[in-house]
């Protein structure tokens, strides 16, 4: 046996520094937590490095500049609260409104503090105290422990779930899986302000490190299925289409699987099919009036006799998706550990043998992702668009492509309903980004608000579909010069000349603010070179150094439609 | 030993404070071992009551701090060491 201290030990001495920066801050101490966090994180292949701030000073180290958190500027923040230090001190007996006032009024603090500070976040959900001075009695009482908490925690979660860049992970999940008797440790909270067990945090390290992968790590985009004994129970070669199980019985539950599936696609995750099979006898079995899922809910598969580990190269090529955002589902043991071997960044999950038991294969963190925006939910759509785009791509030359495309694009002043979406561009685009700063929602919102600036949210799409509300661009204007602070574009409108209609719009809006000129300063980031190019050609020759931008004009096959 | 089996007490801290078994005497204690901190005590601690299962008192967890005290107060437990 190993302690968890010694593997985190191990970790951090043989990993290297090339993890992410992981900050906790928490109203009790958080230092033992830290083994359980950072080999959770290594297990589901995030490596971090782990540190914690002062003891009990959220608010603080994220208001302040110069804070120790700020210095740090962390990947990620964790922010763990506890209700009972909210409180102030000891739970007190309830009967009044303004204990309930009081905590609700730090939870406002807290909120407004976290959610100032730009960044990839995680919030803990504080669970509920387990101390009830009313006993039994605790649940009748509208201002109990139970009521008061519960208020709390919905005001936490209503200010900070909508905060672009915050991941809400509950506390009370960590209490129900380990239990609540195992949940506190009254002698280390009274000895090191240490109020829970190991097994308490081993449990959150598990979840927390599932939250933070989420900021980080794109969720997956594809579901790509095993056939016999996954979607239905027994193999087509050998009983017919007619004599694989879905029901009645246990073999129903594959149809639950599959409303599943359907659930998942709509949320915007495609589902692909890699079987080894006869082609034909597998399409019979999609015919069977029974079937959940449908042929035309399929984005693409692979039936054939090929390696799995080929088929789903072969799949996430076509779909035009990396490995690493793909899952195979498979009941074959060794049909997953094949694929894994050949592909280390794809993520597999085992269909328990038993049917009804797939639930539980779908609790994987394979499977976690974040609710679902309109984008979202549009992937499907988008994938059928492109590739019509696609097939008239070939059979163009590249001039005579975009301008068939029919490209057109709207630039407007952003409304403060744009600001989740303005929030979630600024986290997610990598390439087209000219400095990687991220602002919070907060901080974007004052930039809105404020006179000297400009936000300007792109639109953009093309007579085959539309690409969304796809890009940004701030500009300060400061002394009657404009300067280019933000300049974002999804790669979805890359190679369309998206960009260069948002930098004539960038030059329309600085002489309609009496500005002749922009200045802008690119910085080289990991995965921005696409940005890099753009603005070396147009002045930012070097890197962190401004310049001023050369004049561009809209290109022609773009259509600029009134914002 | 299986895997199953608790690490003997020396290895046990050893593994939990990142030291050399060596290092790990009876008189070994927080005075001695700058590695025995007092997080890394709370860490000694879930250690001890995990590995040899038993629930130390929070006096016991204040005063028990060197391996001479931590062995004592476990044989008084009955566990055999």
């Amino acid at each position: 046996m190993t302690s968890v201290a010694a593997r985190w030990r191990a970790l951090r001495t043989g990993a290297g520094r090339d993890g992410i920066g992981v900050r906790l801050l928490g109203t009790f101490t958080l230092d033992t937590f830290v083994p359980h966090l950072g080999t959770a994180l290594a297990e589901l292949g995030v490596p971090a490095d782990v540190t914690v701030g002062p003891f009990n000073r959220i608010v603080r180290e994220c208001l302040d500049p110069d804070s120790e958190t700020a210095a740090a500027a962390p990947d990620v923040l964790v922010v763990w609260p506890r209700l009972e230090d909210l409180w102030g001190g000891p739970v007190a007996v309830p009967g009044t409104a303004a204990v309930g006032e009081r905590l609700l009024r730090a939870v406002d603090d807290l909120a407004d503090a976290v959610g100032s500070r730009g960044g990839r976040r995680v919030v803990v959900l504080p669970a509920v105290p387990a101390d009830r001075p009313l006993g039994a009695g605790d649940a009748s009482s509208p201002h109990g422990v139970r009521a008061l908490a519960t208020a709390a925690r919905q005001r936490l979660a209503e200010r900070l779930g909508a905060t672009g860049g915050t991941v809400l992970c509950d506390a009370e999940d960590f209490v129900r899986a380990v239990g609540e008797r195992l949940t506190h440790d009254r002698r280390m909270e009274q000895l090191a302000a240490i109020p829970y067990t190991d097994e308490l945090f081993a449990e959150a390290g598990r979840a927390l490190a599932r939250a933070i992968r989420l900021t980080v790590r794109s969720a997956v985009k594809v579901v790509v299925l095993d056939a016999d004994g996954t979607l239905w129970g027994g193999a087509v070669g050998e009983l017919g289409a007619e004599g694989v199980a879905l029901g009645p019985g246990p073999a129903a539950s594959h149809l639950d699987f599959q409303r599943f599936l359907l659930g998942l696609r709509d949320s915007g995750v495609l589902l692909a099919l890699c079987s080894k099979n006869v082609e034909d006898d597998v399409w019979e079995v999609f015919a069977r009036p029974d079937m959940v899922v449908r042929r035309e809910h399929l984005s693409a598969w692979r039936i054939g006799w090929q390696a799995k580990h080929i088929a789903v190269t072969e799949l996430a090529a076509e779909l035009g998706i990396a490995v690493n955002d793909m899952v195979l589902v498979d009941d074959n043991p060794a049909e997953l550990a094949e694929a894994e071997a050949a592909l280390p960044a794809l993520r597999t999950v085992l269909m328990p043998a038993d049917p009804p038991r797939w639930r539980e294969a779908v609790t994987d963190p394979a499977f976690d992702r974040l609710p679902p925006n309109d984008d979202d939910r549009s992937r499907p759509l988008r994938l059928a668009q492109d590739r019509e785009r696609e097939q008239a791509r070939h059979a163009l030359t590249p001039r005579d492509y975009l301008g068939h495309l029919g490209i057109w694009a709207t630039s407007r002043l952003s409304s403060p309903t744009d600001l989740p979406r303005l929030a979630q561009l600024v986290l997610r685009t990598n390439q087209m980004n000219l400095n990687g700063r991220r602002p919070s929602q907060d901080e974007l919102a004052r930039l809105r608000a404020s006179r000297s600036h400009e936000v300007r949210l792109v639109e953009a799409g093309d007579g085959y579909g539309d690409y969304g509300q796809v890009g940004l661009f701030v500009l300060g204007f400061f002394d009657g010069t404009a300067r280019l602070e933000l300049f974002l574009l999804s790669c979805r409108a890359l190679g369309r000349d998206v960009e260069r209609m948002m930098l004539a719009e960038a030059f329309a809006v600085a002489r309609s603010r009496d500005c002749e000129s922009i200045t802008a300063t690119v910085e080289e980031l990991p995965r921005n070179e696409p940005a890099r190019l753009l603005f070396g050609r147009l002045g930012c020759a070097v890197p962190s150094q401004e310049a001023t931008l050369t004049l561009v004009e809209c290109p022609s096959h773009v259509e600029v439609r009134g914002g | 030993m299986s895997a199953d089996e608790p690490l003997p007490l020396p290895a046990l801290l050893a593994d939990v404070l990142g030291i050399a078994e060596e290092r790990v005497t009876e008189d070994s204690g927080r005075d001695l071992l700058p590695e025995w901190t007092s997080l890394a005590h709370v860490q000694v601690v879930n250690a001890v009551e995990e590995a040899y299962g038993v629930a130390l008192t929070t006096l016991e967890i204040e005063v028990t701090t060197s391996v001479a005290s931590l062995r004592a107060l476990l044989t008084g437990r009955g566990v055999p060491l």
